[in-house]
């Protein structure tokens, strides 16, 4: 592949609400009208300078033709329009995909928007599965990730103690993470291994916690984005893979996407994971966050346990992990903001607004979804 | 007061794709496809081969024997229904021929089920089904 994004596109601006169990006075049109205002208040817009939107799809309250719905209640009438859906890595594709859009001037400037309101949006049930079905798993993807972090230790040795110290980490890094749905609940490995038993060996602390709310960004050109108030963020390099859907049918459990999608990523930039000053990794679970850093070249393959033992991965630390809580600790925010919070937290973090859980000096980082 | 009904467990219900997978199981016979172009098998049931798009397909029995390749304790399932056989296992198990299926294993105490286990399978009724389970090699039928 010879295409590139490489300082072809710029993220100017972050709308974010803070994460809530529930949020009954807000409807979902409302909650992502909220945080789109947001984004293009803090990148100095008016909502008639956006031409593009990346949304979700489909949409909660009325499931189709979402992107259309929430053009009319923001009033825009962008050239380009699309909804997203790549489940956890929905918040970064819609990134790559507005980039394309700027950087081929398809359109000049992109509303990204995602949110909800988690419980009280209607649902499409799934087909039934006998082949799952029939055996009782647990809920949602629960079993798929305790299978892994099973399958983790059985490969190379991983304790459940080097898992913990993910969750561990991430919750120091929500304490000071205004709007996180943690705050002032810092927990402790010993914490983490005290909590009950979710999909053995997936314990409670190591899962992440649905929440209301909704995130939003700008993506525009370098050249416009120069003129704008905040310090840009420029796009460097990206890669996306996708090879399964049920875990069951990944050729290994253990290995992620990522593995393709972070050389291709860093190639790109011309730059290694050595170069990184943080890493912003999607974190349903604390097994999750291992394997991806394992498959970008973090580390070797397998040696996250002992990576996690001796590295201190809070804000302050060797080397930042998930700087907000990552998604276990600010809160899983509905309507694919979850996977959204690791792009807003590394804008955040390299246009230097990272407030208390700003990373000193921190000028490139690494995002996954 | 209206009684309250038990909660069932799931009974597959065969469709076009799958019904010659539930039709082998009721003979006692675990089946996967085959992709007669390349000669490999395949498993969840498909319309055609994830190995090369063809839909020149037959189904083939397969030894019913498979090690596991991972698995959870469940000790809250996602459908009450089975909230009786807590804690039990539900795994990934992997026919000696390659494919994946899901499955409970059987027959064996939790604390002493591990990765890479030899199994064979069973067939245990469900509704007007019989589905494929999982149980230690050389082991007795649990049920």
């Amino acid at each position: 592949m010879t295409g590139t994004l490489k300082g072809k596109a710029a993220l100017v601006g972050v709308g974010w609400t803070p994460a809530r169990r529930k949020w009954p006075d807000k409807t979902q049109k409302g909650m992502q009208a909220d945080v789109a205002a947001m984004a293009i208040k803090d990148a100095g817009l008016r909502p008639e300078d956006i031409d593009g939107l990346v949304t979700e799809a489909p949409g909660g309250e009325d499931a189709n033709n979402w992107p259309a719905i929430m053009s009319d209640y923001l009033g825009i009438k962008p050239t380009m329009a699309s909804g997203v859906n790549n489940m956890g890595a929905t918040g970064t594709t819609g990134i790559v995909l507005a980039s394309t859009w700027v950087s081929s001037g398809l359109a000049e400037t992109v509303l990204l928007v995602f949110g909800g309101n988690q419980g009280t949006q209607p649902r499409v049930a799934p087909r039934p599965n006998p082949f799952v079905d029939a055996y009782g798993p647990v809920v949602a993807a629960n079993g798929w990730y305790g299978q892994v972090a099973k399958r983790h230790a059985f490969e190379y040795g991983t304790t459940d103690e080097q898992r913990f110290k993910v969750a561990a980490d991430q919750r120091f890094n929500a304490q000071v993470t205004p709007g996180s749905a943690f705050l002032e609940q810092p927990i402790t490995v010993q914490d983490v291994a005290d909590s009950r038993l979710v999909a053995d060996p997936l314990r409670l602390l190591e899962c992440v916690m649905p929440c209301a709310g909704g995130g939003a960004m700008i993506v525009t050109t370098p050249e416009k984005a120069r003129a704008m108030k905040n310090k840009p963020v420029y796009m460097l390099g990206a890669g996306h893979h996708t090879d399964h859907n049920d875990l069951t049918w990944a050729d290994r459990i253990t290995r992620t996407p990522a593995v393709v999608s972070a050389p291709r990523a860093f190639n790109m930039a011309g730059l290694s994971p050595k170069d990184m000053d943080f890493a912003q990794i999607y974190d349903c679970y604390t097994i999750t966050v291992m394997v991806t850093l394992e498959d970008a070249g973090f580390m070797p393959k397998g040696e996250s346990g002992p990576w996690y033992q001796e590295t201190d991965t809070t804000y302050k630390g060797d080397f930042p992990v998930n700087t907000h809580g990552g998604q276990l600790s600010y809160g899983q925010q509905a309507g694919n903001t979850g996977g959204f919070s690791q792009p807003m937290e590394a804008t955040l973090q390299l246009m230097g607004r990272g407030g208390e859980r700003q990373v000193k000096d921190a000028t490139t980082g690494f995002v996954n979804g | 007061m209206a009684e309250q009904k038990a909660p069932q467990k799931p009974v597959p219900i065969p469709d076009a794709v799958t019904a010659p997978f539930w039709e082998a199981t009721k003979e006692g016979k675990l089946m996967v496809q085959r992709d007669i172009d390349s000669g490999k098998v395949f498993f969840y049931p498909r319309e055609r081969s994830p190995y090369t798009l063809s839909d020149r397909l037959e189904w083939v029995e397969v030894s019913g024997k498979a090690r596991i390749y991972s698995f959870i304790v469940v000790r809250q399932p996602g459908n009450p229904a089975f909230t009786p056989d807590v804690p039990y296992i539900y795994a990934i198990v992997q026919l000696d021929e390659g494919p994946r299926m899901n499955g409970n294993v059987n027959g064996i105490a939790i604390e002493d089920v591990e990765i890479d286990m030899q199994l064979e399978v069973y067939f245990e009724e469900r509704g007007d089904q019989m589905i494929p389970q999982w149980k230690p090699l050389g082991a007795p039928d649990p049920s």
